[in-house]
C-alpha cells in the first residue's frame, strides 16, 4: 500500500514539475468530462429527481384519459374506489391571466384538486395551502402564488395573503405562497399559480394527471392493478357505452409523465452523445499527450527497469499519474460543470414557454464526474503507458534519442487526425443545425405570428347545439371584430405548426372513376383567417358570411393542391367532391387560391392544403386567434373578456401566443444547435490545443534539421511554412474525414428533420476553413519559436 | 558465478551481418573483481549489458550462479537480476524528481521491501556512505561526484551479489574517480563480486584481472 502511496507522490511531483503539461490535461479532461457532466446535471434533474414533497417515494402518478371529455367526474369514480391511494389528487396545467391591478399577465399555473398539496405533503412559506373545502362548489375563489411569482410581481409583500387579485377576470384571494423551489409537478414547465378546479371552472377536459400516496404497506404494482380494474368498470356519463373506455396509465413517483420523460430520455441521450463526442476528442487529444511526454521519459523509465521495476510496476507508476490528472480534471470539470450549470439556468429559455430546468449539482452529479474520470484514467493513461513501457533499456541507457519516430509517430499524427476528423464532424454538423435553422425554409412560416394570441374553445363544456354553437362563435367573431384593439379574429379547427395533422380524401370533377382520390390537407377556418394570419390570397376571395350551411359548398386551396390537381390552369370555379371512406358528399367549389404556408411542422416541404368554411361544417372544439397590438398578457385577457361576454361559464384555456407556438414546435432542434455549436466550440479549442501540443514536439525534434537549413541560407519564413505545412497536411486529412462523416451524419439529420439540408456545403466548407485557421495559428506558434532558435544555436544545442 | 560459452551478439546490416561479439566464452568467479577493457567498439558495454541481463538478444550460453540464463524465461532471467545484480553507469542515472534518500529507496521498493524494513536499510547506506546530510538533494543539487556516490550507493541498497560498473568514473574528475574506485575495492573487500568496464589503465589496477575485447573477441 505504501509503495502505491509512494507511486502517487512520485507521480504528483513529477507533474508539478511538468506544469505546461499538467495545465493542458487537466485543461483538456476539464473541457471534456466538463461538457459531458454540465448535460448530465440537467438531465439528472429532469430524469432522476423524484416528485417534489415529502416521502416522493410513495407519491405514484396517473394519467386520466376519456375521449368523451369528462374525467373529473371519472376521477372521482376512482377516488371513492381506490384502496391502494387514500390520498389522490387531479391537477391539470393551465394558462390563467392574473391581475392585480396593473396589466394581466399570462402565467402559466395549474388547476388542481383541494387535496393536492395535502397529497405532497407540502407546508405552506406563507398564509396556507387549499384545502378540501376550498374545492366545493360555492367556496369563494382562493388562489396559491409560487415563490417566485410572489418576489418577482409582489416584491416578496407577505401582506399580499388575503389580498385579492383577478384569476381569469374572476376575484380571487390569494390564502398562501408556496415553499421557495415548488414550482408544480408538470416538469419542466414551472407552474407559479394554483387555483381549485372548481373555481376555475377547469372541471372538464379531455385529460388529467392524478398525483396519489400509497397507503402503508402497497406498492406501484398493486397500485396499478387496482387502477386497471376499476378503469375496466368505470362509467361515462352520457358516453356511447360502445365507445372507448376512460385510459388511464399508472407510473411511480417520476418527474414527467412518461411521454416527456420518452422525449427527455431522446434528448438527454443525444446531448450526452454530442457531448461524448468532445470526451472522445480530449481522451484521444490527453493520449497523444501522455504518448509524447512517454518518449520524454525513457531515459527515466530505463533507469527504473535498470533498478529493478518490472512492468507491471511502471504501468502501475504512469496511471497512478493519469489517476492524479484526472482526479485534478474531474474535480476542474465539477467546477467547470457547476459554473456552467448556474449559468445556464439563470438565462431566460430561449422561448416563450414556461420552462424551467433544474441543475442537480449533488452527489450524483460528483459520483458520475468522478466515474468519467476513472474512465478517462484507463482510456487516456494505459495505452500510453504501456507503449512507454516497452523499450530497450541498453538503448536509452546509452542515451538514445527522444525523438518521435516510426510507430509511435503514426499513433500520435493518427490521433491527432482522428481528433480534428471528429471535431470536424461537430463543427460542420452544429454549423448545418444553426444554418439550417436560419434559413428561408425554417424561417419563412407562409404566414404572420406576430401580436397573434390562441385560445381554445370548447364549446362542448357549456352543453350547447350546433345552432347555439354556431351562434356564439359568430357573435364572439363580431364582438373582436367591433373591438379597435383586435386587427383580425378568426376561428380554426387547428392551430397552424402546432403538429396538429388532419387529412380529408377528396376526387376532382371529370376524375376517371378508377382513379384513386387525392388526400390533401384540410381544415376549417371562419371568414378572416388568412388576413388574422397575413396569408396572401393569390386569387378568388376569402370564405364570407354567406358561406353557410345552407349556402353551395366552397373551399379555398393553396398553390401546391392546385399546381398538383390543375397544373396550368387555375383553380378558381374547378369543384371536389369528398371522396374518403364515407359516401361521396356535396360538390365543393373553390372560391380562392392561398399562398402556400407551413401546416404542421415549421420546416415541412409545401403541402396541398384545402381549407372549407367553419360555418359548413360546425367544429364544437377550435381555437380562436386573435392578431392584436397588445402586449401578450392583455391580448390573453381581451380574448378572455369577449368569450365571458359572449358566454361567461365558457372556459378559455391556452392564451398561449402563436409565436409561441410554433418556436416550441422547432425548440429541441434549437436547443441542439445551441449545443452543438457550443460543444464544436469546445472541440476547436481541443484541437488548437492537440495540435499545438504535437507541433512543439515536431519542432523541438527538428530544431537540429532547423539550425542546419537555416545555416544554408533557407529564410525563417520559408522554415515556419515548411513546419507548419507539415502540420496542415494532417489536419487536413483530419479535416476531409470528419467532413465525409458529417456529410454521412447530414442524410441522417435531413432524415430525422424534414427540411435540413443534408449537404450544406457554406457550413462544411465554413468549419473546415475554421478548423484550419485554428491549426495554422497552431502550428505556427511552435513552428517560429524553433525557428527562432537560429542555426547557431541550434547547433550548438546538439 | 558466471561462464559464457560461446556467447555471441550480431545486427543484421543490409545483406549481411555486423558481429558485436564473437565466441566470448569466460568464467568469472564469485568475489572477483574483473575489468574489461578495449578501444571503443570493441563490444565492452554489450559484454556488460549481457551480463547485466538488459539484453537478452544473443546466442550461446549463459550461466549464472548455477542457472542457465540461455534457457529461462524473460521473467525469471528479470528475477534473478532483481535479486543479485546492482548497477553503475558513468552518467549516474539518477532519477532527477527524486530526493538521494528516494532514489536509494526505489530499488528496494521495486523489490517489495517493507516500508519499514527500506527505512532501515536506506538509513543504513546512507550512514555507510556518510552522505545522510544530502538525503534531501535532488541529484542536480549534488556534485559529479556526490552524483556517483548515491549511485554507488542504490547499486548496492539491495545487497548484490554482483556489481556491474560502465565506466563508472568516466564522469569524474581524477580525486573523485579515486574515492570511488577505492569504494568499489572495499565493497569487493567485502564480498561483492565487482565488474567494471573502463578506459582507464589505472582503474583497472584496482581489479584481480583485466578482460581485454577488440572487434568484438576476447583478446586477453
Amino acid at each position: 500500500m505504501s509503495a502505491w502511496f509512494d507511486d502517487l507522490r512520485y507521480g504528483a511531483r513529477s507533474l508539478r514539475r511538468s506544469p505546461g503539461f499538467t495545465f493542458i490535461a487537466v485543461l483538456t479532461l476539464a473541457i471534456g468530462i466538463g461538457a459531458n457532466v454540465t448535460i448530465f446535471g440537467f438531465a439528472s434533474a429532469l430524469l432522476l429527481e423524484p416528485l417534489p414533497g415529502r416521502e416522493p417515494d410513495r407519491l405514484v402518478r396517473a394519467y386520466l384519459y376519456a375521449k368523451a371529455n369528462v374525467p373529473y367526474p371519472i376521477f372521482e369514480q376512482v377516488r371513492a374506489q381506490t384502496r391502494t391511494l387514500p390520498d389522490l389528487a387531479a391537477f391539470r396545467d393551465a394558462t390563467l391571466s392574473l391581475r392585480s391591478g396593473g396589466e394581466p399577465e399570462a402565467v402559466f399555473g395549474s388547476m388542481v384538486t383541494g387535496n393536492y398539496f395535502d397529497v405532497l405533503r407540502l407546508p405552506a412559506a406563507h398564509g396556507r395551502l387549499f384545502g378540501q373545502d376550498d374545492d366545493r362548489p360555492g367556496a369563494p375563489a382562493v388562489a396559491v402564488l409560487s415563490d417566485a411569482l410572489w418576489q418577482r410581481r409582489f416584491g416578496a409583500d407577505p401582506s399580499v395573503v388575503g389580498r385579492t387579485v383577478t384569476v381569469n377576470g374572476h376575484p380571487h384571494t390569494v390564502v398562501g405562497i408556496a415553499p421557495p423551489g415548488f414550482i408544480g409537478t408538470m416538469h419542466p414547465i414551472a407552474s407559479h399559480l394554483w387555483v381549485p378546479m372548481h373555481g376555475a371552472s377547469g372541471r372538464t377536459d379531455k385529460s388529467l394527471h392524478l398525483i396519489g400516496r400509497l397507503s402503508s404497506g402497497r406498492t406501484i404494482a398493486e397500485v396499478r392493478a387496482e387502477l386497471t380494474a376499476i378503469a375496466s368498470r368505470l362509467t361515462v356519463p352520457g358516453a356511447n357505452p360502445a365507445g372507448p373506455p376512460p385510459f388511464m396509465s399508472v407510473y411511480a413517483g417520476a418527474r414527467l409523465a412518461p411521454e416527456p420523460r420518452l422525449l427527455a430520455q431522446v434528448f438527454s441521450a443525444l446531448l450526452l452523445g454530442l457531448a461524448g463526442i468532445v470526451l472522445l476528442i480530449a481522451c484521444v487529444n490527453l493520449s497523444g499527450l501522455q504518448l509524447t511526454r512517454g518518449l520524454t521519459r525513457r531515459h527515466e523509465i530505463g533507469v527504473r527497469i535498470a533498478v529493478g521495476a518490472d512492468r507491471r510496476r511502471l504501468v502501475r507508476l504512469m496511471l497512478g499519474e493519469s489517476l492524479l490528472l484526472s482526479a485534478a480534471g474531474g474535480l476542474a470539470a465539477a467546477g467547470a460543470a457547476w459554473l456552467a450549470g448556474r449559468t445556464l439556468v439563470s438565462l431566460p429559455f430561449p422561448a416563450p414557454i414556461p420552462v424551467s430546468f433544474d441543475f442537480a449539482f449533488d452527489a450524483r452529479l460528483l459520483l458520475f464526474a468522478a466515474a468519467l474520470s476513472f474512465a478517462t484514467m484507463f482510456a487516456c493513461g494505459l495505452a500510453p503507458a504501456l507503449q512507454a513501457t516497452r523499450l530497450d533499456v541498453v538503448t536509452h541507457l546509452k542515451g538514445g534519442t527522444t525523438a518521435l519516430g516510426g510507430s509511435r509517430s503514426r499513433l500520435r499524427a493518427g490521433l491527432i487526425a482522428a481528433q480534428v476528423a471528429l471535431s470536424a464532424l461537430l463543427i460542420a454538423l452544429g454549423g448545418q443545425l444553426v444554418r439550417g435553422l436560419n434559413s428561408p425554409r425554417f424561417t419563412d412560416k407562409g404566414l404572420v405570428t406576430d401580436g397573434v394570441v390562441t385560445a381554445e374553445l370548447d364549446l362542448r363544456t357549456v352543453g350547447a347545439s350546433k345552432e347555439e354553437g354556431v351562434a356564439l362563435q359568430q357573435r364572439l367573431l363580431d364582438r373582436l371584430a367591433a373591438d379597435p384593439r383586435v386587427q383580425a379574429a378568426s376561428l380554426a379547427q387547428d392551430i397552424p405548426l402546432s403538429g396538429n395533422n388532419r387529412n380529408g380524401g377528396f376526387r376532382k370533377e371529370g376524375a376517371a372513376a378508377e382513379e384513386k382520390p387525392f388526400w390533401p390537407n384540410v381544415t376549417r377556418v371562419s371568414p378572416g383567417h388568412f388576413a388574422t394570419l397575413g396569408i396572401p390570397l393569390r386569387a378568388g376571395r376569402d370564405f364570407q358570411g354567406g358561406d353557410s350551411a345552407s349556402s353551395p359548398r366552397v373551399a379555398i386551396v393553396n398553390e401546391t393542391l392546385a399546381r398538383r390537381l390543375w397544373p396550368e390552369e387555375s383553380p378558381l370555379g374547378k369543384r371536389v367532391q369528398a371522396a374518403g371512406s364515407e359516401a361521396p358528399g356535396p360538390w365543393v367549389e373553390i372560391v380562392g387560391l392561398a399562398r402556400d404556408s407551413k401546416y404542421v411542422t415549421v420546416g415541412e416541404d409545401p403541402r396541398p392544403m384545402l381549407y372549407q368554411p367553419a360555418a359548413q361544417g360546425y367544429v364544437e372544439k377550435s381555437h380562436l386567434l386573435v392578431k392584436t397590438t397588445a402586449n401578450p398578457a392583455t391580448a390573453a385577457a381581451l380574448v378572455r373578456e369577449h368569450v365571458f361576454a359572449v358566454h361567461p361559464d365558457l372556459p378559455v384555456t391556452s392564451g398561449a401566443t402563436l409565436e409561441s407556438i410554433t418556436n416550441l414546435t422547432l425548440l429541441p432542434l434549437r436547443i441542439a444547435a445551441i449545443l452543438a455549436g457550443a460543444l464544436g466550440t469546445l472541440a476547436l479549442l481541443l484541437v488548437i490545443i492537440g495540435v499545438y501540443g504535437l507541433m512543439s514536439q515536431v519542432a523541438q525534434q527538428r530544431t537540429r534539421d532547423l539550425g542546419i537549413r537555416a545555416a544554408l541560407g533557407a529564410s525563417p519564413a520559408a522554415l515556419v511554412r515548411g513546419l507548419v505545412g507539415q502540420g496542415l497536411r494532417l489536419v487536413g486529412a483530419g479535416v476531409a474525414a470528419g467532413l465525409l462523416a458529417a456529410a454521412g451524419a447530414g442524410v441522417l439529420l435531413r432524415a430525422a428533420v424534414s427540411g435540413l439540408s443534408a449537404w450544406d456545403p457554406v457550413a462544411l466548407l465554413g468549419g473546415a476553413t475554421a478548423l484550419l485557421a485554428a491549426a495554422s495559428f497552431a502550428c505556427a506558434v511552435p513552428a517560429r519559436r524553433a525557428v527562432r532558435l537560429g542555426a547557431a544555436s541550434a547547433l550548438r544545442g546538439e | 558465478m558466471i561462464q559464457l560459452h560461446n556467447v555471441e551478439k550480431s545486427y543484421g546490416s543490409g545483406a549481411g551481418q555486423t558481429w558485436v561479439l564473437r565466441r566470448i566464452n569466460l568464467e568469472i568467479r564469485a568475489g572477483e573483481f574483473v575489468s574489461i577493457m578495449g578501444p571503443s567498439g570493441a563490444g565492452k558495454s554489450t559484454l556488460l549489458h549481457i551480463l547485466g541481463m538488459h539484453d537478452s538478444a544473443w546466442a550461446g550460453e549463459f550461466n549464472f550462479l548455477g542457472e542457465p540464463i540461455h534457457k529461462m524465461s524473460r521473467k525469471q532471467v528479470l528475477e534473478l537480476q532483481k535479486k543479485n545484480i546492482g548497477f553503475v553507469f558513468q552518467s549516474y542515472h539518477l532519477l532527477d524528481d527524486l530526493t538521494v534518500y528516494e532514489n536509494l529507496e526505489v530499488p528496494l521498493s521495486y523489490r517489495d521491501y517493507k516500508k519499514s524494513d527500506r527505512q532501515a536499510i536506506v538509513s543504513d547506506i546512507l550512514d555507510r556512505f556518510q552522505i545522510v546530510a544530502k538525503k534531501d538533494l535532488y541529484p542536480n543539487q549534488l556534485s559529479g561526484g556526490q552524483q556517483q556516490l548515491v549511485g554507488v550507493a542504490r547499486a548496492v541498497v539491495a545487497s548484490p551479489k554482483l556489481i556491474l560498473a560502465d565506466e563508472p568514473t568516466g564522469n569524474l574528475h581524477s580525486d573523485q574517480g579515486r574515492e570511488i574506485m577505492e569504494l568499489f575495492k572495499k565493497l569487493n573487500s567485502e564480498g561483492t563480486t565487482i565488474i567494471q568496464v573502463t578506459h582507464s589503465e589505472t582503474n583497472a589496477t584496482y581489479g584481480h584481472r583485466i578482460i581485454k575485447l577488440r572487434d568484438g573477441w576476447v583478446v586477453e
